[in-house]
């Protein structure tokens, strides 16, 4: 039997007051909807506004539909970027050939394996039994390693569900970023979203970075510090890598410099996942944005302009796109230190993403570390552009 | 001259790339080596630990999904632990028929490949569901043979190169080593704890030896008044009864010269004549007080001879012919016992060795695991013996196996060959395997030494030199 097709509405709202800056974005999301009822809302936001009632704004449309959501670093709206502090962008769908449940956990810091496994354990139960099924995965960018996060979820999925989402941001403060779950702010915590699906779905994830420098073994690690690169303080060897003099790069400008120059971790196929360094310490050491660096991996530094990062927008639409052929919607999850890089070419990518889709909306935001899990167990990354098509 | 350049160029850029190329699969290969390394050298717990293994293994191998069985009852693969395996198939076994993928890597102990694992019926359908491409299976190899199979596999057709699969080889084999580390680590753990416990006796003995010194003199003391006591209980008693008899016949006498002195010797009296019925309840608490000397002396006792019990025993002789005798028949009964040659010694006078129970238990422990691996591949008319001897003047355990070779694969069956293999002028010496730590251990603590060397022209000779009793004439 026929399935309905997919309906996908989008809104955006910068009003200054919460409430209404939700009810405002959620009315234009359902009103494209042709009078079908939302089964699952999609809220990505600043930071800046009064959280629970822009849910509570957002809701008083939508009513009990499923809601999941996060502060970002900027907002994608069907080719509109949201710049920081711009407002709130929500996104309906009606449920087509989906079955859409969620489950979240609350500050899961410490076990992040668990928590990957409890959520994702219990949307699928939620959701029922399908042929196919994605999880997409939203969490607190500041809860730690999040790979152990991703690792949760992939020993209860496997291979055959595909893993997306993205890290919340608070506009690049690192203070605080927060999930949603219908109404309520998920602190320190996740979200994870089960989408039942009776077709295959795949994801998509380019990063359009190029490598410099010498692949280094990465010989002392803990946490989400990298302390040692072949064997010597890994800033002084990072700022070696770049042409500087140890100590040129000071706490305060490190970020300026790190964000367009992440480490590359390499990948057996040839390929590099990106990470990014935060800060470095007192100590010499790196700090990575959100992932462990493995102890014996290998990283380059990496080097990108705002063309070689835009350039890859295409690719991934059309990967996207391909995988799954009459898709009513597709998510993109970009990250906030491209959209840094690209300075006043931010708008760019949203536009170039939509022009790309086509008719598809696009919707998504820009993160503190995207999930894409495509081969392998490893699922984070840093400094990407990901997404999946429904 | 522009054509002689741009071919130079050429080359030079073919060259280029030729060069990254070999060093990014030298990156490539170090990388996965040092994360591995790094992984097997940290102290976790063994399921901590190989969950990181095959988490790094997945990662390191674009493997989608990395899965160690383990044999079950039935015969069938279990997983121990896995990584990409839906958690509704962590419970479904894999089959162990003999024309599975798991049989093959068990029978040959060398990896098994399904380039086509999704077409073909050799693998089990719920790991087909999982839409895998391409699979390999690999033996983890012990000292006791294959103690599991590692499967990886990726669901897409992209074949694991040889080299892969080589690499993923060697690396089951350190994961079987991890294993049996953590399994004797885990006995040797036990051990201790019951040396703990038996410390811990030795010390209440010592404790219950002091302590019934202490309560001894006392005891004795109170149990001499109270005999005493209870000696003279009937004489008081009776002096008391005919006191106050005498005072009540002299309160009745009607004499009038007589009251005021019977009234005088009566209030004289009147303690005495209480005290006869404290002299009656006297004699219950001495006849109570006896008897919980008596329990008193009992517990004091006790804790003497226990205290005696801690002392160190003797040492206990026994003859080394003896403790191969014990070995032998104890030996499992698949290990092809005809492939054996054990020399009687029957000329020999007794060589004794210092053999209290957990020695010898330790002996003929470590004898059965050094002998059962050579008795089971024993080919004809290459048996392996042992026997009895004096060497270095101590009484020794000889084990001579001829078909067994200081190579690799050997090595894998008997030997770790972590440990290093040192020249000496008698051969070369290897360091035990791991699984035999314990008894070797508890062995060495006691003086005993083990060594092996080389036979010519083949053949490998382990000797076990124990601690000679004092009585052993040398």
């Amino acid at each position: 039997m026929p399935q309905a097709p997919l309906r996908a509405g989008t809104g955006t709202s910068g009003a200054e007051d919460a409430f209404e800056a939700g009810k405002a974005a959620a009315g234009a999301a359902v009103a494209r909807l042709a009078g079908e009822p939302p089964a699952l809302v999609m809220v990505f936001t600043t930071p800046r506004y009064d959280l629970p009632a822009l849910l509570a704004g957002v809701r008083s449309v939508t009513g009990s539909a499923l809601l999941v959501g996060a502060t970002g670093s900027g907002e994608i709206v069907q080719g509109e970027y949201l710049g920081f502090g711009a407002g709130v962008g929500v996104l309906a769908l009606t449920a087509g050939p989906y079955r859409f449940a969620a489950a979240s956990v609350s500050y899961a810091r410490g076990d992040l394996d668990r928590a990957g496994q409890e959520i994702a354990r219990a949307s699928r139960e939620q959701a029922g039994k399908s042929p196919h099924a994605a999880v997409m995965l939203l969490a607190d960018a500041l809860l730690g390693d999040l790979q152990q996060l991703v690792l949760g979820v992939y020993r209860v999925t496997g291979p055959r569900v595909a893993i997306v989402g993205g890290a919340a941001g608070d506009e690049q403060r690192f203070v605080r970023t927060v999930v949603f779950h219908d109404g309520e702010i998920i602190e320190q915590g996740a979200v994870a979203l089960w989408i039942a699906s009776p077709v295959p779905l795949r994801v998509a994830t380019r990063h359009g970075w190029e490598p410099i420098g010498i692949p280094m073994l990465i010989t002392r690690a803990e946490g989400t510090r990298i302390m040692e690169l072949g064997g010597r303080p890994a800033a002084a060897v990072y700022e070696e890598q770049l042409g500087m003099v140890p100590g040129e790069l000071s706490a305060e400008r490190f970020w300026d410099t790190s964000i367009l120059h992440p480490l590359g971790l390499l990948q057996p196929d040839g390929t590099t996942v990106i990470r990014v360094a935060r800060s470095r310490t007192e100590q010499g050491h790196l700090a990575i944005q959100g992932c462990l660096p493995p102890a014996g991996g290998a990283v380059q530094v990496m080097t990108g302009s705002a063309d070689s990062l835009l350039g890859i927008a295409e690719g991934v639409v059309g990967d996207a796109l391909s995988a799954r052929p009459g898709a009513g919607v597709l998510l993109a999850f970009s990250c906030a230190a491209r959209a840094t890089i690209f300075g006043e070419r931010a708008a760019e990518e949203p536009r170039r993403l939509q022009a790309a889709a086509g008719e598809v909306p696009t919707f998504g935001f820009y993160c503190c570390g995207e999930f894409a899990r495509t081969a392998g167990v490893l699922g984070t990354h840093n400094a990407t552009l990901t997404a999946i098509a429904l | 001259m522009d054509r002689v350049h741009r071919e130079d160029l050429q080359r030079l850029q073919a060259a280029h790339a030729t060069a990254l190329q070999a060093l990014h699969a030298a990156i490539r290969d170090s990388t996965r080596l040092t994360r591995l390394f790094t992984i097997l050298s940290e102290h976790a717990p063994l399921d901590a630990l190989l969950d990181r293994i095959l988490a790094t293994l997945s990662e390191l191998f674009s493997s989608d999904v990395a899965v160690l069985l383990q044999r079950s009852d039935d015969g069938a693969f279990v997983p121990l632990r896995a990584i990409g395996l839906p958690e509704d198939m962590l419970d479904r076994p894999v089959s162990g028929s003999p024309d599975s993928y798991v049989a093959a890597a068990v029978e040959t102990r060398a990896p098994a490949v399904a380039a086509d694992a999704l077409h073909d019926p050799r693998v089990d359908a719920h790991l087909r569901e999982l839409d895998i491409g391409t699979a390999v299976w690999l033996p983890v190899t012990g000292n006791d043979g294959v103690r599991a199979v590692m499967m990886l596999a990726r669901c897409r057709s992209d074949p694991y190169a040889p080299a892969d699969v080589n690499l993923l080889m060697a690396m089951s084999y350190r994961i079987g080593l991890v294993m049996e580390r953590a399994r004797a680590e885990v006995l040797l753990h036990e051990a201790q704890e019951r040396l703990l416990q038996t410390e811990k006796l030795a010390l209440a003995g010592k404790l219950a030896g002091s302590v019934a010194h202490e309560v001894n003199n006392p005891l004795a003391c109170v149990r001499a008044n109270m005999e005493v006591l209870q000696r003279h209980l009937p004489a008081i008693q009776a002096t008391f009864g005919a006191a106050r008899a005498a005072a009540e016949f002299l309160a009745a006498t009607p004499d009038p010269s007589g009251p005021p002195l019977a009234r005088a010797l009566l209030a004289a009296m009147e303690p005495e004549a209480k005290a006869v019925d404290v002299a009656e309840e006297l004699k219950e608490i001495a006849a109570d007080s006896m008897e919980a000397v008596r329990r008193i002396g009992h517990l004091v006792s006790s804790f003497v001879r226990l205290s005696a019990a801690d002392r160190p025993a003797k040492p206990v002789s026994h003859d080394v012919r003896v403790t191969i005798a014990e070995c032998v028949a104890d030996l499992p009964p698949d290990t092809g016992r005809p492939a054996l040659v054990r020399d009687p010694g029957d000329g020999l006078p007794c060589i004794a060795w210092i053999a209290p129970p957990v020695l010898r238990a330790s002996v003929t422990g470590l004898l059965r695991f050094l002998l059962a691996p050579g008795l089971r591949r024993a080919e004809p008319g290459r048996p392996v013996a042992i026997r009895a001897e004096r060497s270095q003047g101590r009484p020794a355990i000889v084990i001579s196996d001829p078909a067994l070779v200081l190579s690799n694969e050997e090595r894998r069956s008997i030997f770790d060959p972590r440990m290093e293999v040192v020249e000496t002028p008698k051969g070369r010496t290897v360091r035990l395997s791991l699984v035999a730590t314990l008894s070797y251990q508890l062995l060495r603590g006691c003086g005993a030494e083990i060594s092996t060397a080389t036979l010519d022209p083949h053949g490998l000779e382990i000797r076990i030199l124990l601690p000679a009793a004092p009585a052993d004439p040398r």
